[in-house]
């Protein structure tokens, strides 16, 4: 029964994204709402399923009852189960934020960008792993190409560098494949230990392959040069989605392939060294680009790098704990960033001015937009008692005995952001305005319908039972990360 | 060994034409030829002398060519195609709205464009 709702759960968005193609034409309302309401049968399947199983809990689902290594195997443990939730979370957030326009094409890239994404957290096939990450990424430059004619080029960029990233993977996956025969990452596993002279130099060149390929499409320093463009000019509500979640699970599925392939088999402190390096200067280059910029959503993509630079130190130490900090360091990230570039969908006009000014008088124009936007970014900065601080509490214990290096980081890190968050909420309290066209468009109020109302609703709720749910999560996670073995 | 070397020689043009050329139409060809260069390798990896096509009483085992990489490719193919029909959709588009397709001329239009809104332009 469980394995049947866990399959549901990741081909409901395909089904979904052919109704919204079907529905296209009609304006009645219920036709409308049945758009959305496969993200909501899958946001309570994916919860229901996290919820009741235990925490011992996997399982290794055939596809076609086709067994390794002919067939597909999807897997599923505890911390695949918490990321498909989260990512329903975030996509039904962001889809009610943007009800009046979740018909029609945009839907249906949505689903099918959704169907990519859990594909990519729940196979355990390297082929089947590079169909859905191109599938989730062409869905994503369709979406993101929809923000006018400054994203056309930012998108091409985008595209350009990753598909030729794409390429470095299957260069990789050529390398592993030829060497032993098999696409499943068990089988590959279970291959090279029982073999007296694994090629370890080929695998290693393999393993570089496949890292630089994926910290491109998860945008880490020095490969991150896509994301500030893209994330700037796209439509704010893609924008949400696109920085709340598609590099995450990235990072997710690089480090998926790291710890339960290549981990037994290579000698892994060089790689290691390479993305701590990468990581930690991400933190420290996110947080100065940020404090750098005037324009609000460029600051958020900045900070998005920032952040994903915490979540890649999370998974490189490589403690069961640090891995656990780096999970809930996604879940913090994936929530607060999708809100603040929410709030901004509603504040900043999609191709007029954008500066900072669009935020003045925000707490006389809609006073639920402004506490958000205020939570969130408090939350992002890492003071109690919302997220960031959980997150960032989990990764110094991680990191206090061995790496006290990393302390330093993340405190550096933490001041820089509350730098930059601290100027953008410094506009949200003034009210000198000079320019009249700013006067007229700060005097208007905003008004919130009632799924950006609920999307709110549901957004504060998990933010400030965030103590409760970190305490669950790691009795609830744990097991399953330990069971992955230590990645030193 | 020598279909190899063939092979980094046509991946390295299509890097090096992406790097180089100033259009992007241009870039999105070498792009093609890269994935071009990858569909190669994994067809090098299944090659055997003397194969036969994967149908059962045309020989055994060893004479069968391994028809896996051959699947792979089509589906690599098939996402070549897909990202080069969005390319192209792309740059239509940036025809049509800045008037060119060279990358630098295009820096200076964009950053142009965005003065001019009045967005800040930082480093």
């Amino acid at each position: 029964m469980r394995e049947t709702l866990f399959i549901w759960t990741l081909t409901l968005p395909v089904f979904f994204s052919l109704w919204a193609l079907m529905s296209l034409r009609s304006i009645h309302p219920i036709v409308r709402f049945s758009n959305i309401i496969g993200l909501v049968a899958g946001f309570t399947l994916s919860v229901f399923n996290f919820i009741n199983t235990e925490p011992t809990y996997f399982i290794n689902y055939a596809m076609g009852n086709w067994e390794a290594p002919i067939g597909i195997v999807l897997y599923a443990d505890k911390v695949i189960l918490f990321l498909i939730a989260l990512v329903y979370f975030i996509a039904l957030i962001v889809s009610f934020f943007s009800y009046e326009r979740f018909f029609g094409v945009y839907a249906s890239l949505f689903y099918l960008l959704l169907a990519g994404l859990l594909g990519m957290i729940a196979t355990k096939d390297l082929f089947n792993l590079y169909v859905f990450i191109e599938v989730s990424a062409l869905s994503a430059y369709a979406l993101l190409a929809t923000g006018g004619k400054r994203a056309y080029y930012a998108v091409f960029n985008y595209l350009i560098m990753s598909g030729l990233t794409a390429s470095f993977y299957l260069i990789g996956l050529a390398i592993v494949y030829a060497t032993s025969g098999s696409l499943n990452i068990d089988d590959i596993k279970q291959f090279y230990l029982t073999q007296n002279n694994p090629p370890i130099e080929l695998l290693t060149l393999s393993a570089l392959f496949i890292v630089v390929s994926l910290t491109t499409k998860a945008a880490i320093f020095p490969l991150h040069v896509w994301m500030p463009n893209v994330y700037s000019f796209a439509p704010s509500y893609v924008s949400a989605f696109i920085a709340g979640v598609m590099t995450k699970v990235n990072a997710f599925a690089l480090f998926k392939v790291l710890i339960w392939l290549f981990l037994p088999v290579i000698d892994f402190s060089q790689i290691k060294t390479i993305l701590l390096v990468m990581a930690s200067v991400s933190i420290i280059y996110g947080a100065y680009m940020a404090f750098r910029s005037y324009d609000a959503r460029r600051i958020y993509a900045f900070s998005s790098l920032s952040q994903m630079g915490y979540i890649f130190v999370g998974f490189s130490l490589g403690t069961p704990l640090s891995i656990f900090a780096a999970l809930l360091h996604m879940a913090h990230h994936a929530i607060n960033k999708s809100m603040l570039f929410l709030t901004a969908s509603k504040i900043i006009p999609q191709d007029r001015n954008q500066n900072l000014a669009c935020f003045y008088n925000l707490f006389k124009r809609s006073k639920l937009l402004g506490i958000s936007m205020f939570i969130s970014a408090i939350s992002m900065i890492g003071l109690p008692p919302f997220s960031g601080f959980f997150s960032k509490l989990f990764l110094v214990k991680a990191s206090l005995y061995e790496n006290l290096w990393v302390i330093g980081f993340i405190v550096i890190g933490s001041l820089l952001t509350a730098v930059y968050f601290f100027r953008l909420l410094e506009h949200l309290f003034s009210y000198s305005i000079e320019d009249t066209q700013q006067q007229e468009a700060s005097a208007e109020l905003i008004r919130l319908t009632w799924p950006e109302k609920l999307s709110l609703a549901l957004y504060i709720s998990v933010l400030v039972t965030f103590i409760f749910l970190s305490h669950h999560l790691y009795h609830a996670l744990m097991p399953s990360i330990e069971s992955w073995g230590i990645f030193k | 060994m020598i279909p190899l070397v063939l092979i980094s020689a046509l991946f390295s043009v299509g890097v090096a034409g992406l790097i180089i050329s100033a259009n992007l139409l241009k870039k999105l060809m070498a792009l093609n030829i890269v994935q071009v260069s990858i569909i190669l390798l994994f067809l090098e990896l299944s090659y055997k002398k003397g194969g036969m096509p994967p149908i059962s009483d045309l020989g055994t085992v060893d004479q069968i060519v391994n028809p896996l990489p051959h699947a792979l490719m089509l589906t690599a193919i098939v996402v070549g195609i897909a990202t080069t029909g969005l390319g192209l959709a792309l740059l239509i588009q940036i025809q049509r709205h800045f008037g060119t397709l060279d990358a630098s001329e295009l820096k200076t239009l964009i950053r142009q464009d965005l003065n001019n809104s009045g967005v800040p332009i930082d480093a």
